[in-house]
């Protein structure tokens, strides 16, 4: 029993790392760039949902969605006057520079936090907190359970927009040939800004998820962009489906193997999983092979 | 001829001032400063060999600095191990562990290489912060390990004054940067910057690309773990956060990225410049702003990759044989 309900609450928590992870893998399969920022990007939205709750006091669920339409902006405007110009400097296949200003980037944000806001932990107080849902033996805490179901659907949503629209056929053509997508009348740089807020948007949304029962500070960001990193990886890169079962995987892990063990313990064993799939599947569960 | 001579000239008068500095400084916070620029700029040296010439960019190297800190506190609190020895037991076990990461990115895009050190240095990091004991050694987790005094001596590395400090981080900065010197212009050097430049064609033409970027990666993390003993001996503790933590990789890449990837003064030169700020900030502001300077190492990082891509050194020097050449034609007219 104590087995199914790790198992559960794992799945709970790694709905939310795979809507993280799916941001990253997203750009990372289109534009070859990891946001190194990506795990302090998150901590900012959450402290962005933290204050909108606060001053607005309105539903946490609400407050996420204006948290990902902020950081929607936020990404596309990063993208189009900083990002792209960077890129299109780059000759390398990969881009370095986008790797070293995303690197200033997340410095500048947790630091900038701990001067500004300081080093305190902040959580918040919702409707929701406390409220639990039993079934038999078996107890699972309300926000986690809508928070997973939210990030499960909108990735699933995500992967039928990239699958059928024609924006997401868009995507897909430019990650998978630039140029040749290019001589097919894409815009290559409106591709990439949408696909870069896409990405940070999926950030801004998982902070409000995550606000209800996580505690924010300045130094979460490197947690999460561990975890990110090992679901894009054991996923594939670019694959939103395989992020969604990552994510959910190395939810489970950490959960289960907690139980049995310890939490480090059960980071080992996510650490180890990373391992493994480079050794012996470095395309990942669900990632196509690189064709360039 | 004359160039030479003014190169060779400007490095003798830095030697002497380096050799002779602790005679005019001594003001012990003052000194500190300039070991502090020495250590960086050593570890800024130490990573430029694996992520400026091979242009692998390990955002993760930190975790050997930490390592070297912890194995030679270890050996030298527990079992009674000279950190001089134990500096080397540290550097082969860092070493050995860039082989192995290495070993399993290095076939596949840089980026999973760069992920893959930023991983290792989490998971070390998350192992030391929550284990009371490690391998028998008691490590006190996130508190950290307070080396005990053995009495001033050249083997114990404890000394109650600043200045032998000032002259064991001299002598590995000088080491280092004759390493990093030697590799740049030896035969390896060159296929570095080619597996840099271009890794199919290096490999095409012959260089055993794997070969070389191990071999690159293990003497950057070797190097990385001395300084990491030096920093536990100076500072006489060690905790997690400080000696594992991301944002001191970022700090030593910031370095190197600033000065200019791949030179061999860039670097040095970047981190002369700007790791002084930290004590300074530090010293002046306290603790009550803390993280204020590594804000300030973002926003320059940012800004710099931005305006000047290239880094400062390479920058600097554009400019200088540009206003050289402007002077020769100006002459000739």
């Amino acid at each position: 029993m104590m087995v199914l309900q790790s198992f559960i609450d794992g799945l709970l928590i790694g709905g939310v790392y795979a809507t993280i992870s799916v941001g990253l893998s997203l750009a990372f399969g289109v534009m070859r760039i990891i946001n190194w920022a990506q795990g302090e990007l998150l901590m900012i939205s959450m402290y962005i949902a933290y204050a909108i709750f606060m001053a607005l006091g309105v539903d946490p669920y609400l407050v996420m969605v204006l948290t990902a339409v902020i950081m929607f902006g936020v990404g596309y405007l990063l993208q189009n006057s900083i990002i792209s110009n960077l890129l299109a400097r780059e000759t390398a296949r990969e881009p370095i520079s986008v790797l070293l200003f995303t690197s200033g980037l997340g410095m500048f944000l947790s630091n900038g936090v701990l001067a500004v806001i300081g080093a305190n932990p902040l959580s918040v107080i919702t409707q929701y907190s406390g409220k639990m849902i039993v079934i038999g033996n078996l107890y699972f805490s309300l926000p986690r359970v809508i928070s997973f179901f939210i990030a499960v659907v909108v990735t699933i949503l995500l992967y039928f927009f990239i699958q059928r629209s024609e924006m997401g056929r868009a995507i897909r053509a430019t990650s998978q040939n630039r140029q040749v997508a290019t001589l097919m009348g894409i815009n290559q740089k409106k591709i990439y800004n949408i696909a870069f807020a896409i990405s940070i948007a999926l950030v801004g949304m998982s902070g409000g998820l995550l606000l209800p029962y996580y505690t924010v500070s300045y130094s979460i960001g490197t947690t999460f962009s561990f975890k990110a990193f090992v679901v894009v990886v054991l996923g594939g890169k670019g694959s939103i489906l395989g992020a969604l079962i990552g994510g959910l995987i190395v939810g489970v892990i950490e959960r289960v193997g907690a139980l049995f063990f310890s939490e480090t313990v059960a980071q080992m064993f996510v650490f180890l999983i990373f391992i493994i799939v480079l050794l012996f599947k470095p395309n990942g569960l669900l990632g196509e092979k690189d064709l360039q | 001829m004359k160039k030479l001579n003014l190169k060779s000239g400007f490095l003798i008068v830095i030697s002497v001032i380096g050799l002779c500095l602790p005679l005019f400084v001594s003001n012990p916070y003052t000194l500190q400063y300039f070991i502090s620029m020495l250590l960086f700029g050593y570890l800024a040296t130490s990573w430029n060999i694996i992520g400026g010439y091979a242009g692998q960019m390990a955002n993760g190297n930190g975790v050997y600095f930490g390592i070297g800190a912890y194995v030679s506190t270890c050996l030298f609190t527990y079992n009674n191990l000279s950190p001089w020895a134990g500096m080397l037991i540290g550097g082969a076990i860092s070493a050995l562990v860039a082989l192995g990461l290495g070993r399993l990115t290095f076939r596949l895009s840089g980026t999973y290489f760069t992920m893959a050190t930023v991983a290792c240095l989490h998971l070390i990091r998350l192992l030391v912060m929550s284990n009371q004991y490690l391998f028998g050694y008691e490590i006190r987790g996130a508190q950290g390990i307070v080396l005990p005094w053995k009495g001033e001596s050249i083997i114990n590395m404890q000394f109650t004054g600043k200045v032998e400090y000032y002259y064991i981080i001299l002598a590995f900065f000088v080491i280092g940067v004759l390493v990093s010197y030697h590799i740049k212009t030896s035969k390896d050097g060159y296929y570095l910057s080619a597996i840099n430049t271009n890794q199919e064609a290096a490999s095409s033409l012959g260089v055993n690309v794997m070969h070389m970027k191990l071999k690159a990666s293990c003497i950057s993390a070797f190097m990385m773990a001395i300084g990491g003993t030096f920093y536990a001996q100076l500072y006489s503790m060690i905790d997690p956060s400080r000696v594992l933590g991301y944002d001191l990789s970022i700090q030593i890449m910031l370095y190197a990225a600033v000065g200019g990837r791949g030179t061999l003064a860039g670097p040095i030169i970047a981190a002369f410049l700007l790791s002084p700020l930290n004590d300074i900030l530090r010293g002046t502001l306290g603790t009550t702003v803390s993280g204020l300077a590594l804000v300030i190492y973002g926003l320059v990082m940012m800004l710099m990759v931005y305006f000047i891509p290239q880094g400062l050194w390479p920058f600097l020097r554009d400019k200088l044989s540009r206003a050289e050449l402007k002077a020769q034609t100006a002459e000739r007219k």
